[in-house]
């Protein structure tokens, strides 16, 4: 096989045909047929790279081929059942009983929505043949319509998103429908609307300022929350909290629901960045939190009343940021206690993307819990006078300890529940040296690693791929967005006209 | 009306007859057949409480660890197999400046282990190899694609034995899931901490967690009673509902058929799994029409959908067990691979009491996280009453296929349980791993304690036991299977068979 076409910055990559997640699919669903149904939550799903949108994520197999045939039969039969969606659907009657045109031209106008692209002649002329297979089994014209209907949800165009290449080397533009799908799935979590379509149809939206003016239309769209819940809850560990585990009789304050604001205020936190006027650099530093009244006694703040998040400016001096937020906090801390290395693995994995790589034919030393009258620094720092240890501990551990104010739960402290006093110093990477969360919050804000970050992480989950290979592109995604002033609009916007969004090697 | 399925729910009694004058699968009436074998690998995580797991015996001399007490009831049908391993070998083991069999302390029970056996095992590394015997790792580096992110990995042995079993039953193999906790992934796609089988290197078939689409998969293939018809206006909806059914899937095929040929080469061989899917739906679809049945089938209630599997477990754990007593009694499938919980899981076992397995008395209060525990020290009986659960899992498994006749032995006699971890205890390692047999009479020992040897040099492994069952069970004829960087190959084990 050829190499592909590669420039000074890399390979603008190519991406191998890329199943829907679950939630992809099911938000594609609601979209296209108007349900509520969520088949999706059902499937068994997987992720990669942390992420459900990867390519290599989507794994298919029998079993899945065979819960999408089931869902596109119950899917395509709710559709038609209701007389309203039925209606909107089936706009014509056949002038005769052999009659093709009308059927023709709803399976044309609801096949460019489901491929999310004009159906191909051979496409729309299997689905004619279907649908007169239908009538032969003495089906009506709606029901016979509901079998194509079917056919297409179930279809391998619809269920995975396809880009074509002219040649098998070269790099080329793609389609202004590939793109219309790029950019709804990157900014929704589902297909494009009926003005992505249009823009498709015109085909115009390839350039740059095109595409640009998408991401300001498509952020004001209802639709653009899946950024906040699809993307950030992924990153940054909120849907975590789903399943995490306090043990109450240490924190009796825990409930499910508790966590649940947590997660929201994780989300609203981040949506601050996204559709308010915060930019990233501020990600770790900015005073505000969205508390209800159970997080508010969380945090020692005042009840602000209300059962809905209210945001608040920070005021009680002990936390700040990101790094502050009970959710982040919670999530990376163990039922039972605090853990300073879990913490600071998290930080360096996903906000400064460094994968630490376990020494190779590690025969690892047990990590017990402290002793009683020792503290969790102790244990770490007799784990770390071995130096096999030492090279992850030495980057893992120095964050955690800056956050050892804050318990499993993410309440303040200065004390240990053993009467032993907090000690949180630490070392950033550069070497200088940092007392608690808010120093820390200052001193990991000016490392460049931490902005170049979240580009990176936007860029695996909306590309649907690693940035193996196309480091280069990423580096320039960056320079453009610092360029722009560091909101995560001009984020968007700098990978959107980045050639590895716009365009594809052959494969 | 009358369905299938209110015929199945009022099914209160079984038609007896005993398996030999039965109606098998594709057999003519009359004929006798001996009773089929079936392989059922029960994956459990995260290792066991090695400290409280057996006590060391010999032979026909041996008495149940604390642990392993739920199968006191089958004891005399349980084959203990101590020092397996499963050792993801270093790749440079031949190479190495140590000798790769000089012997190094572990770290934390202070045993030796072979300087070359520990290649960083971890909750994705190792589960991904349990039936592979092959470093996925490796694989993917061998193979060019990306070690981290690529769900490839090699076939499995479960379904190496169920592509040597194919067309025997409606249902080539089936994987279940139990419990759906989740966790961390180690840095690799889910799929090597959520699913065991392979179909082949591209193609992790997934599993099912929902019982009651685990009995209607086993009722669209015909476990059904016999004699049952349906009535005849259901026949020609049916009829209609085929014909309907077999033109989407043409559909599908033929234009599957043509998006690949715009495709590049891998794109095609995704889209080769998907085929494969709608081929297999097409045999379901022309299936319905002749019901295979056998006079022992017996059909449970169908159960209640479940959408949070991880809701009452203990209630579940009993649906699964019978579904796969139905599976295997209606020769419905002769290979079920069965995934307790996921790798890495963080569940908190709150539905097994715990028990204070250091003083030998029930404890207060419930079982804590299943991972947290598992690394919680030596001697943790959060982590041991966990372990505990899955041995009692695999024990009502057990002990429900025993009490099903089938000719002259039990349901359980013709099928070969394998109870496994992928790892020793809290240290991942992978040597001498929580292992035994049940059933696979007349061909393993039974009621025996067997210790095989320690020596690195020649140490069996994992590879060698499917080998075993490839070939001395179900007379598969296999040439060699799994890896091993010592470069020894495959052979038997003679320890383990009768």
């Amino acid at each position: 096989m050829p190499e592909p076409t590669t420039t000074p910055l890399g390979d603008v990559g190519s991406i191998p045909i890329h199943q829907l997640s679950a939630r992809e699919y099911d938000n594609t669903v609601r979209d296209l047929l108007g349900t509520a149904s969520k088949p999706g939550e059902a499937f068994q799903s997987f992720e990669a790279a942390g992420f459900d949108t990867l390519a290599a994520a989507g794994v298919m197999n029998s079993r899945k081929v065979a819960d999408y045939f089931s869902a596109a039969g119950t899917l395509a039969a709710e559709l038609f059942g209701d007389a309203t969606r039925r209606a909107s659907l089936v706009t014509c009657q056949p002038a005769t009983p052999t009659d093709i045109t009308c059927a023709e031209g709803i399976i044309k106008t609801f096949g460019l929505k489901a491929f999310r692209r004009p159906l191909l002649p051979a496409e729309l002329a299997d689905f004619v043949v279907r649908y007169q297979a239908g009538l032969a089994q003495q089906l009506d014209h709606a029901a016979a319509l509901q079998e194509v209907v079917r056919i297409i949800l179930a279809s391998p165009q619809f269920i995975y998103r396809v880009e074509l290449d002219p040649d098998a080397t070269t790099v080329h533009p793609l389609s202004s429908y590939e793109l219309a799908s790029r950019l709804s799935y990157l900014l929704w979590s589902s297909m494009p609307d009926s003005t992505l379509f249009t823009a498709a149809d015109g085909g115009a939206l390839n350039a740059p300022d095109k595409l640009m003016a998408q991401v300001d239309r498509m952020l004001a769209d209802s639709h653009s929350r899946e950024l906040v819940d699809n993307f950030a809850a992924q990153w940054l560990g909120a849907r975590r909290l789903n399943d995490h585990v306090v043990d109450t009789t240490l924190y009796p304050m825990w409930t499910p629901a508790l966590g649940l604001t947590m997660q929201q205020e994780m989300g609203a936190y981040f949506d601050d960045f996204l559709h308010g006027d915060q930019t990233y650099d501020h990600f770790l530093t900015s005073p505000v939190n969205f508390v209800d009244s159970k997080l508010a006694a969380v945090y020692g703040l005042p009840d602000p009343g209300g059962t809905t998040l209210t945001r608040v400016q920070n005021t009680t001096g002990q936390r700040t940021g990101f790094l502050g937020l009970a959710g982040f906090l919670t999530h990376t801390s163990r039922q039972d206690r605090t853990a300073p290395s879990i913490r600071g693995k998290w930080i360096v994995n996903s906000l400064k993307c460094l994968d630490l790589e376990l020494p190779p034919n590690l025969n690892p030393a047990p990590l017990g819990d402290p002793a009683p009258g020792q503290t969790v620094r102790q244990v770490l720092e007799a784990h770390r006078s071995n130096p096999t240890c030492a090279a992850c501990h030495n980057i893992l551990d120095p964050a955690g300890f800056g956050l050892e104010h804050f318990d499993a739960i993410g309440r303040y402290r200065d004390n240990y529940s053993n009467g032993q006093p907090v000690d949180s110093l630490g070392m950033l990477s550069d070497g200088s040296t940092f007392n608690g969360l808010l120093e820390l919050a200052a001193g990991m804000s000016k490392d460049p690693g931490f902005v170049a970050c979240v580009a990176r992480k936007l860029f695996v989950y909306g590309l649907g791929r690693t940035a193996d290979g196309s480091e280069g592109y990423v580096d320039q995604i960056v320079t453009t967005w610092q360029g722009q002033g560091l909101s995560l609009r001009n984020l968007l916007k700098a990978i959107v006209v980045n050639d590895t969004f716009r365009s594809r090697h052959g494969n | 009306m009358l369905t299938r399925r209110n015929v199945l729910r009022g099914l209160g009694v079984t038609l007896g007859l005993p398996f030999l004058e039965s109606l098998a699968p594709g057999r003519a009436i009359g004929q006798t057949v001996a009773p089929p074998k079936r392989f059922v690998p029960i994956y459990f995580p995260n290792g066991a409480g090695v400290e409280w797991w057996d006590k060391p015996g010999n032979g026909a001399t041996w008495d149940l660890g604390p642990l392993l007490r739920p199968l006191a009831p089958v004891k005399s049908k349980t084959l203990f197999i101590k020092n397996l391993g499963n050792y993801t070998w270093r790749r440079d083991l031949l190479t190495m400046g140590t000798p790769w069999y000089s012997l190094i302390p572990r770290q934390d029970i202070g045993t030796m282990m072979p300087a070359g056996a520990f290649n960083t095992p971890s909750h994705s590394r190792d589960p991904g190899a349990m039936l592979t015997c092959v470093d996925g790792d490796g694989v993917r580096q061998d193979r060019k694609v990306d070690v981290t992110t690529s769900p490839i990995n090699a076939t499995t042995a479960d379904q190496i034995i169920a592509q040597g079993l194919m067309g025997k039953t409606p249902i080539n193999s089936m994987q279940l899931g139990l419990l759906n906790g989740s966790g961390e992934f180690d840095g690799r796609n889910s799929v090597f901490s959520q699913n065991m089988s392979w179909s082949d290197p591209q193609t992790a078939m997934g599993k099912e967690l929902n019982p009651q689409k685990v009995f209607d998969a086993l009722v669209q293939a015909g476990a059904a009673a016999p004699g049952q018809t349906a009535n005849p206006a259901d026949a020609a909806a049916a009829a209609r509902r085929r014909a309907l059914d077999q033109s989407a899937l043409d559909s599908l095929k033929a234009s599957t058929v043509a998006l690949q040929n715009q495709l590049s080469m891998s794109d095609k061989a995704e889209l080769d799994k998907y085929l494969t899917g709608v081929r297999e739906l097409e045999q379901k679809v022309a299936a319905t029409t002749s019901m295979p049945t056998t006079a022992q089938c017996k059909p449970v209630a169908r159960p209640m959908a479940t959408t949070d599997a991880n809701q009452d477990p203990v209630g579940r754990m009993g649906v699964m067990n019978d579904l796969i007593v139905m599976a295997l009694q209606c020769d419905m499938t002769r290979v079920v691979t069965y995934m307790l919980d996921n790798s890495r899981s963080e569940l908190v076992y709150s539905h097994v009491a715990k028990y204070d397995f250091t003083n030998d008395k029930p404890a207060t209060g419930t079982a804590g996280n299943y991972h947290a525990s598992q690394h919680a020290g030596l001697r943790n009986n959060d982590f041991a009453s966990i372990t505990n659960w899955q041995v009692r899992v695999a024990a009502d498994l057990a002990q429900k296929l025993d009490a099903v006749q089938e000719g002259e032995r039990t349901l359980l006699d013709n099928s070969l349980l394998m109870l496994f971890s992928d790892m020793h205890h809290g240290d991942h390692a992978g040597f001498d791993l929580p292992m035994m047999l049940l059933g696979g009479a007349g061909t393993f020992k039974q009621g025996q304690y067997v210790t095989l040897t320690e020596d690195p040099q020649s140490c069996r492994q994992y590879r060698d036991l499917y080998f075993t069952i490839m070939n001395h069970y179900f007379g598969l004829g296999i040439k060699s299977f799994g890896d091993d960087m010592r470069k020894i190959p495959n052979a038997e084990i003679p320890e383990i068979l009768a």
